[in-house]
């Protein structure tokens, strides 16, 4: 009996803790979107800025950015999704070995602010898997919330 | 002979009064070009005129249509009670009437039904009347990211019970307490939550698999406790009650009431759960707020989106529209300006490197003291040849730009620009777009 007792201390401390879990999760969450937005939004002002500052047409376009038939190039930046969740793996620029700078098909003295812009990008795919492994983890608390409501240890 | 002279005479005069009239009409007839060729508002004038079709004269029309079977209907009813009073003395032929009648006044139920449904004003759907809210509301950051949880009535009651046990209550408890009328004991410290930070609890992972391992053969066992996943999230929908509640719990008074009850439990004062205390209270998730998009801002959108499209659009058209080919360059005003920007950068650049050359020559001499003259010139020379260089690219560059900038609308057309303009915006006011000035950086 006390046995039973004790398990059931247990399970309920551990559900309690759960719910927690999920809370801090939520609100982590949140807050990693919230970020995400913020610096999304600053990196295309700080685009639309060095659109505006050199003339839009020839500082930033999309018709300088590489097409099909250009020589190709390797990604700088991968995601890799490992049993630890989704993590971003960069490389460093090497020409040799065809990781290319993007920042040069701009311009070569690329401004200030496209520089700004392309670090808050880089960083909104840093949140994104961010954003991402809290996602997962959330759903594996609420997974196991409801498989330990349903135990009968509880009632 | 004179016949002929007369007749070039009425043709003279008929010349003269076709010119005094072209003469007369020339303002208009020079913007002809310009109207025909301006596509976007005869595209603009179709579609409303397309909508009107639509909206407004079907609908009249449909309306219309239906108050003519009305009247008819009706003409007929009177027509055949008429039939049937007149003939009511003639045995069967009445009671024929009489069904048809009856029939007729049926008919005529169903007809004023249909016109009533007709008029009722229908509603749009819903997917339509949000696509019109996020035309004029814009869903702001979520400012505070929180979860809120509306404390319920059995928790009001759990503290309320259990308050003699509890030595501190953090700031926030205490409010929700005194707000529902719940005096707190006078010994019971109240702590400011600012600098506490809670760390995400460590969970038993094993403990939980072994927990959970034997509930696969007791949910079979027990399927008379059916299980609600949903009943502790509680989804938005009851938003709009407890949004009224000035007070909710976060998580630091959840860590606080979790960790209290665990020393209860320890205390064999009570044998609660935080779970059990939770459940019956709505959780808020942290939302956008709608705000409603500033009319002025709207308005100013507007108009410089219209004042693109129009530089955008004559900036095509010029080649076409004969007033408008020279129009920019063949000023003098133009000319001007365009010359004083380019002199004002060359005159910068010369003064630069002169003042270069006359550091080097004069400036190093008399820091470092007597020098050769060779060396004096050969230095003021280096120096000068240093700023020119870094001076050219920037001349480049800016001259580059006014070639790009005067010939050219500024900022090119938006790929992502909305296209929810408005139909009635303001036609091309072509002459004053071209005159708006380049930015000079």
């Amino acid at each position: 009996m006390s046995n039973r007792n004790s398990e059931k201390e247990a399970a309920g401390q551990l559900l309690d803790d759960l719910y927690l879990d999920m809370f801090h999760l939520v609100e982590e969450h949140t807050q990693c979107r919230v970020n995400l937005e913020q610096r999304n939004a600053s990196g295309s002002i700080l685009l639309a800025r060095t659109r505006f500052q050199h003339g839009g047409s020839h500082c930033v376009s999309t018709a300088q950015i590489p097409t099909e038939n250009s020589a190709e190039f390797n990604a700088l930046c991968r995601v890799v999704d490992s049993t630890d969740g989704v993590s971003i793996e960069r490389q460093a620029v090497d020409k040799s070995k065809g990781f290319v700078e993007p920042l040069h098909w701009f311009s070569v003295l690329p401004p200030m602010s496209l520089r700004n812009a392309v670090s808050k990008f880089k960083d909104c795919v840093e949140l994104v898997a961010e954003s991402t492994n809290l996602q997962r983890q959330l759903a594996v608390a609420l997974d196991w919330i409801t498989k330990l409501r349903r135990s009968t240890l509880l009632n | 002979m004179i016949s002929q002279v007369g007749r070039g005479g009425v043709f003279e005069n008929y010349l003269q009064i076709v010119d005094n009239q072209v003469l007369a009409s020339l303002p208009e007839l020079y913007k002809v070009p310009l109207r025909i060729l301006d596509h976007r508002v005869f595209v603009n004038g179709e579609i409303e005129a397309f909508l009107e079709n639509f909206e407004v004269r079907r609908n009249d029309s449909e309306v219309e249509k239906l108050f003519q079977v009305t009247e008819t209907v009706g003409s007929l009813r009177y027509d055949l009670s008429r039939c049937s009073a007149t003939g009511s003395g003639s045995g069967s032929g009445t009671e024929n009437l009489a069904q048809l009648d009856t029939e007729v006044n049926h008919l005529l139920d169903g007809v004023n039904a249909l016109l009533a449904k007709a008029k009722v004003e229908r509603t749009a759907s819903t997917q339509l009347q949000e696509a019109r809210l996020a035309h004029t509301m814009l869903k702001s950051t979520i400012v505070d990211t929180r979860v809120r949880l509306v404390p319920s009535k059995k928790l009001f009651d759990f503290l309320d019970a259990q308050k003699e046990h509890f030595q501190e209550v953090p700031e926030n408890v205490a409010k929700i307490m005194k707000q529902k009328d719940h005096t707190l004991p006078i010994h019971i410290k109240i702590i400011k939550d600012v600098g506490l930070v809670y760390k995400r609890p460590k969970i038993d992972y094993d403990l939980l698999k072994k927990l959970t391992e034997n509930l696969a053969d007791t949910t079979k066992e027990s399927t008379k406790d059916q299980p609600e996943p949903d009943s502790e999230v509680k989804d938005s929908d009851e938003e709009e009650s407890p949004k009224k509640v000035k007070h909710f719990l976060y998580l630091s008074d959840l860590h606080w009431l979790s960790n209290k009850l665990a020393e209860l439990r320890r205390q064999d004062h009570c044998q609660v759960f935080l779970h059990q205390l939770i459940e019956s209270c709505d959780l808020l998730l942290p939302e956008n707020e709608m705000k409603p998009r500033n009319p002025e801002l709207e308005a100013r959108c507007q108009r410089l989106r219209a004042e693109q499209h129009n530089r955008d659009y004559l900036k095509m058209t010029k080649n076409v529209d004969a007033g408008l080919k020279h129009y920019p360059e063949d000023t003098i005003s133009y000319q001007i300006k365009s010359l004083n920007k380019q002199i004002i950068a060359v005159v910068q650049f010369i003064f630069s490197v002169a003042a270069g050359f006359t550091f080097g020559f004069f400036g190093v001499n008399l820091m470092v003291g007597p020098l050769p003259f060779g060396f004096r010139i050969l230095l003021g020379v280096i120096v000068a040849l240093i700023i020119a260089l870094a001076e050219m690219y920037f001349l480049a560059k800016k001259l580059h730009e006014y070639d790009e900038v005067l010939d050219a609308p500024k900022r090119k057309p938006q790929p992502s620009a909305p296209a929810k303009r408005k139909a009635d915006t303001p036609p091309a006011e072509g002459r004053s777009v071209q005159t708006v000035k380049p930015h000079a950086d």
